[in-house]
């Protein structure tokens, strides 16, 4: 929905792109300012995030579970299907044992509870694109 | 002594037989010896009046000869004693004495025959002869006179007036021995009681086998009563008889009847008791269970929606923390900076505190059956759980008493679990203790459980509370110092392991919380007992038992 608005931190090396899905604004615009330094692009519902993952590729997705039409599941199962190398986190206020276990049966990377702490969020960010990085260029991951 | 029916109609019967005999035989003896009696008095009287009669002439002549030919002839009857003829002025003419010869003449005295003239009248009393006397007359032919001198006993002394004494010319003595008849009567005495023995004898037997016969059903019916007494109530009584003792024996019957069947009721009323107290207590567990269910469900949905304003807040305070921390505030003096910082840190806590308590009610709601289930050992489980509230138990005068039962089999669960409920529930009871206090945990197998005791001597529940302690966000403490989570949280988990968590409580006593969690199938069940012997468990009372539905979110 939303084109990527951030700016590369460094000039040189290609922005890894996230796309952030919540049906909640405040929580993709706390998403946006947390993830400073990646091209981010969000979708407040799950059928547009499944277009859009069907129209581009992105590095990662970071989705909400329970959302309005087409939940975070869908979301997860899209984005693993169209590429089973995209990092999925799931973000989720209704974290249970069954719904994290479906969640990493998807293949996803990570799942946190909401309310998250941004830092921790930030953290795992880093460390699969970082990683995702040094194995696709070769070069040692260089934080943003 | 207690006597029957049977002994007291035979006694009764005995006696009056035994009376009636002797009555009866008394009687006949009587009129039996009197006529006997009389019988042998009138033999001694025609006796001496032919002897009389016969003599008349040889006594006038004084021919002796004749006389004793005549007395003789007397003598042949075995009862005359003596036989004699005497002058008018006593002296013997003739007379044979049994016993002694014809010839001789003796004394009177010697022979103790009484003089003429001084016999007695006839009778009973004791005498063994009895002595006749007639006047040998001159006849003068006349009827009268003959019939006067057949008179008896009125003849001697001179009171005598039958015969005119200018005719007497002797008289005809006659001694009779009363020995043969009292022989008779003795013979009929021994006869009539034989008799009396005989007929007693037969009336107690007859009536002994008539009473035996007339008892049986009796007997019959006192064996029954007993029976029925002692608990058969499908015990007959024969009947059949169309006497009163049938109607008794129907009656009885009939009575039994009545009686099982009011028995049998009893037992049905009894019955139907239990099963409506049963009911009613499955009802009541039904209603907890289902408004604990029902909580839950409200308490997910209402954490799911709570956890994105949640979200939203403390991502930005935490945002805005960064921000400023990176100092891309302008405008702003360092020391209201760092205020502002403290503020947004707080946010971020607080807001932390809601994400505790909103994950607290989702584990009271939610089945957690998915995660590291194993074995656990409940009193491994208890020892760390209460070595990790050992400050908390040494900052309040609390001594912990412990009694772990050997081989208590494990239970499946989460150990992790498994030691949150205990810390609920054992902060609960050091929290309900005001001052000092005792702790006892103890953990048995009973009924194929694993039970876990534990009781605390601390201000106890209200009556009115008891049924509410499960339910989120019941508290009694002060604002601030519970959330009314913990036992909502614990009992969440006790369900979902199967288990069960009661309660019993008495103000000022203080509470005893039970959990009791399935021994599973494969683990072999040895019942032991407490640990400590005599330790009683008491009955839980309200109690969400062991449940079947589970919340789910």
């Amino acid at each position: 929905m939303t084109e990527p608005a951030n700016h590369p931190p460094s000039g040189g090396v290609t922005l890894s792109t996230i796309l952030v899905v919540d049906d909640e604004p405040f929580l993709r615009e706390i998403l946006t300012q947390v993830l400073v330094g990646y091209r981010v692009a969000t979708a407040d519902n799950g059928r547009i995030a499944v277009d859009m993952l069907r129209r581009a590729r992105y590095d990662m997705v970071i989705t909400d579970l329970m959302m309005p039409q087409v939940d975070g599941f869908t979301v997860l199962r899209t984005a693993k299907q169209v590429d089973a190398s995209t990092d999925v986190l799931v973000i989720t206020g209704y974290l249970s044992a069954e719904n994290e276990r479906h969640c990493r049966e998807l293949g996803c990377l990570d799942v946190m509870a909401k309310p998250f702490s941004v830092a921790a969020v930030r953290a795992t960010v880093d460390q699969c694109l970082g990683h995702r990085r040094a194995v696709g260029a070769g070069l040692r991951p260089t934080p943003p | 002594m207690r006597l029957g029916i049977q002994q007291k109609a035979i006694a009764a019967i005995s006696v009056l037989m035994v009376a009636l005999a002797f009555s009866l035989m008394s009687m006949s003896l009587y009129h039996g010896s009197h006529a006997i009696r009389a019988e042998l008095l009138m033999r001694g009287n025609i006796s001496t009046t032919n002897l009389a009669y016969n003599a008349t002439y040889a006594t006038l002549i004084g021919d002796t000869t004749v006389i004793t030919d005549l007395l003789n002839g007397i003598m042949a009857e075995k009862e005359v004693l003596y036989a004699r003829v005497v002058e008018p002025d006593g002296s013997v003419l003739a007379q044979r004495i049994r016993g002694r010869s014809e010839q001789s003449v003796g004394t009177d005295a010697e022979l103790e025959i009484p003089s003429p003239g001084v016999h007695g009248p006839f009778s009973d009393d004791g005498r063994t002869t009895v002595h006749f006397q007639v006047p040998i007359t001159i006849r003068s032919q006349s009827a009268d006179d003959l019939g006067a001198e057949l008179r008896l006993y009125d003849v001697p002394g001179g009171a005598g007036n039958t015969a005119r004494s200018a005719d007497v010319v002797g008289f005809a003595q006659i001694g009779m021995t009363t020995h043969f008849i009292e022989e008779t009567i003795a013979r009929m005495r021994s006869n009539m009681m034989w008799i009396a023995i005989v007929i007693v004898l037969s009336a107690v037997l007859a009536t002994s086998m008539l009473v035996r016969l007339s008892i049986r059903p009796i007997n019959d019916l006192v064996m029954a009563t007993e029976r029925v007494a002692g608990g058969d109530y499908d015990c007959k009584v024969v009947g059949g008889r169309r006497d009163e003792l049938g109607d008794l024996a129907a009656s009885f019957n009939k009575m039994t009847a009545d009686l099982k069947a009011s028995r049998d009721a009893l037992v049905e009323k009894d019955l139907l008791e239990a099963l409506v107290v049963e009911l009613k207590d499955t009802q009541q567990q039904l209603i907890q269970a289902g408004k604990m269910a029902a909580i839950g469900q409200l308490a997910a949905g209402v954490a799911h929606e709570i956890n994105n304003p949640l979200a939203g807040i403390m991502g930005y305070a935490q945002l805005a923390g960064e921000h400023m921390r990176a100092k891309q505030t302008t405008g702003i003096p360092p020391a209201e900076l760092a205020k502002f910082i403290a503020y947004v840190d707080n946010m971020e806590k607080q807001t932390l505190r809601c994400k505790q308590i909103v994950q607290n009610l989702l584990r009271f709601a939610r089945t957690s059956a998915h995660e590291d289930i194993g074995p656990v050992d409940i009193n491994e489980a208890m020892r760390e759980t209460l070595s990790f509230l050992a400050h908390q138990i040494d900052a309040r005068a609390v001594t912990v008493e412990t009694h772990l039962a050997d081989d208590l089999p494990s239970v499946t669960g989460h150990p992790g679990k498994v030691q949150q409920i205990f810390t609920n529930i054992l902060l609960n009871a050091i929290q309900a203790i005001r001052g000092s206090g005792r702790i006892t945990v103890e953990t048995a197998v009973r009924n194929g459980h694993v039970d876990i005791q534990i009781a605390d001597t601390g201000e106890g529940i209200p009556a009115a509370n008891i049924d509410k302690i499960f339910e989120p966000f019941f508290t009694t403490k002060e604002i601030g110092q519970g959330t009314g989570l913990g036992l909502s949280v614990t009992y969440g988990l006790v369900k979902d392991m199967g288990g069960s968590i009661g309660v019993e409580s008495a103000v000022r006593v203080g509470t005893t919380l039970t959990v009791s969690f399935p021994i599973p199938a494969d683990v072999p069940v040895t019942t032991t007992a407490a640990a400590t012997p005599g330790a009683v468990s008491p009955p839980i009372l309200t109690a969400p038992p062991a449940p079947v539905s589970t919340c789910h979110d």
